[in-house]
């Protein structure tokens, strides 16, 4: 076992192979440095439960392919994922600290897919972005490549 | 824009996140939508012109209403008028203002009717050190030669092109994977791009057009091979560390597979290392002496999974194949339902006429798509009775057959014989 604590000193016990999948802790635990508590000062205790959740599904992923219960972890990932933009950046955030390598493909492909086809409106609200352009500079950059800027299929919801 | 009222105080959310996860997303998303955060604000003006991985797929840079679905004949997608001038704009862009080294790039325009001009852009990316190309192109398409330049490409992925390669090209000598979708190729073209590639750990090979001449694999590195075609046409010479092999026999005009052959033959003689094997033929012959092994044993193999219809000589190749396997530990067979082949019981699959153990170390087997047939249940009995290291038998009855009406039938397994004592049987209905 290993403990980990989150930033609002939260402590928290994880199998050492479900917590092997962070490159930085296996790094750490090969070096003898995880013999006592690994303070986490990057991560909320919220965000870590989460991480934690990943990891210990996560933990046989050799042994689910061979007996094929990839379905059931693929089911796993869709319904991981479904939470909002913060909570996604806060885990995204999450596991690029921890170097978690696909906690961090699936977070990413996820706010990709959210992005795809999006309207220039949605995006900013969703990535609560302020416009600092001018209207010149917005219309030059419309008029360097207007195809990217056109097409009736563009989707103006935020989700 | 302003943000009106909403949550005035919270920052850009994703101002927080380093530069390399913003790439990591902005990477995954097609290349007009990439190309349009340059509006967002000064800020992501010029964000995507450093890009290493670029996507341009045509579902998202052009309205769909000009493509179409056919149907009839050709049951394809096809463009409806000619999307090359969108096509043009956006590579200029791209070309122009592109900094730095673009490392992966995805080409998907393979619905369209005309394929644009695509040398100029090939050049571009073979002087930005493309690695990692995929190229799905429409029907017939010849590869300029600028393609043949891209000599650093490590992962090469076509679909739908002719390949015909100037005289002096060697061969992508440092590729380590490479997938043919459709690409027209002649035999001896194949079997020197796969020869010259030592480091290919990779190989797909998608072939609907019959190769001439039997091709000869020698690839000291390759891993794992997926292949559809005809096997007679491709010949495994020295391939010492494949792990994972999947083969799947199509041919345009039909021809059916000869199996008795196949399982007589070396085939697959040479892959002493092999794990995984994945096989999907239809017999159709009937009448044909299946043997009850290969002429040699395959130690490594620990997993096998079959398509099979059920016939009486698919049923027999497949028991070939598991006894040629000693170590064989988990055995999935995928039923392919079929009405006309309901089927009598086979007298060559009673229990009786097995006196011998069929596999020592077969550990799990998963049935998908069960039915519950009569010879299914015979199959299943069958396995029951001879594994007897069998822990655990999974069940998936057909999607679109009634579940009660299956489970009924199943139900019938309560009374075989399980040769396991550890064995249980699951039945998993989704």
């Amino acid at each position: 076992m290993v403990k980990l604590k989150s930033n609002d000193d939260k402590e928290f016990e994880v199998e050492e192979a479900a917590v092997i999948q962070s490159e930085m802790i296996k790094n750490m635990i090969e070096d003898g440095c995880a013999t006592s508590v690994i303070p986490l000062p990057n991560i909320d205790s919220k965000t870590l439960i989460k991480v934690i959740e990943y990891l210990n599904k996560h933990i046989n992923m050799g042994k689910a392919a061979e007996t094929g219960e990839e379905d059931d972890l693929k089911e796993f990932d869709e319904q991981f994922v479904n939470m909002g933009w913060e909570e996604l950046f806060d885990v995204i955030m999450a596991a690029n600290y921890l170097n978690i390598h696909e906690l961090m493909e699936l977070c990413c492909q996820s706010a990709a897919d959210r992005l795809k086809n999006k309207s220039v409106r949605a995006v900013r609200e969703m990535l609560k972005i302020t416009n600092d352009l001018t209207e010149e500079e917005e219309q030059e950059i419309i008029n360097d490549a207007p195809w990217a800027f056109e097409g009736p299929e563009i989707d103006d919801t935020v989700n | 824009m302003d943000s009106k009222g909403k949550n005035h105080c919270s920052p850009d959310v994703l101002s927080n996140l380093p530069d390399n996860v913003i790439d990591d997303i902005l990477m995954r998303v097609p290349f007009r939508d990439a190309v349009c955060t340059s509006i967002l604000s000064k800020k992501w003006r010029y964000k995507w012109c450093g890009l290493p991985q670029l996507m341009l797929d045509s579902d998202f840079w052009k309205p769909k209403k000009d493509i179409e679905y056919l149907t009839g004949d050709k049951t394809v997608w096809r463009a409806t008028k000619d999307l090359t001038g969108n096509f043009t704009a956006c590579i200029h862009n791209l070309m122009t203002r592109h900094k730095g080294s673009i490392t992966n790039f995805t080409l998907c325009i393979q619905y369209w009717k005309i394929c644009p001009r695509i040398d100029n852009l090939l050049c571009f990316l073979s002087e930005k050190g493309i690695q990692h190309l995929v190229l799905r192109l429409p029907r017939s398409f010849e590869l300029p030669s600028s393609f043949f330049t891209c000599l650093q490409l490590r992962h090469l992925s076509l679909q739908n092109c002719l390949l015909l390669p100037p005289p002096t090209f060697k061969g992508f000598d440092r590729l380590i994977s490479l997938e043919l979708h459709d690409v027209k190729v002649s035999s001896k073209l194949l079997e020197c791009l796969i020869s010259h590639c030592l480091l290919l750990e990779q190989l797909v090979l998608k072939i609907s057009d019959t190769l001439s001449d039997i091709i000869e694999i020698n690839a000291p590195m390759l891993r794992y091979f997926d292949f559809k075609g005809d096997m007679t046409t491709i010949c495994l010479k020295y391939v010492p560390l494949l792990a994972k092999l999947s083969l799947w026999y199509y041919r345009k005009d039909r021809k059916k597979f000869d199996v008795a052959n196949f399982l007589t033959s070396d085939f697959l003689e040479s892959c002493f290392a092999l794990e995984h094997l994945h096989l999907d033929y239809t017999v159709n012959a009937r009448g044909q002496e299946i043997p009850t092994k290969l002429p040699f044993d395959l130690m490594c193999v620990k997993h096998l999974c079959m398509c099979i219809y059920l016939d009486k000589e698919e049923i027999l190749s497949a028991l070939c194949l598991i006894r040629s396997f000693p170590f064989l530990r988990y055995l999935e067979i995928q039923m392919e339902y079929n009405i006309m082949n309901d089927m009598l019981a086979l007298e060559c699959l009673e229990v009786e006429a097995f006196p011998d153990v069929i596999s020592k170390h077969l550990r799990e087997v998963k049935l998908v798509e069960a039915n519950g047939s009569m010879r299914e249940m015979q199959l299943i009995k069958l396995l029951l009775a001879k594994t007897p290291a069998l822990v655990r038998m999974l069940i998936k009855p057909h999607r679109y057959l009634e579940k009660s009406a299956i489970v009924k039938r199943l139900a019938e397994l309560t009374k075989f014989e399980i040769a396991s004592p550890k064995a249980e049987v699951l039945l998993k209905l989704v």
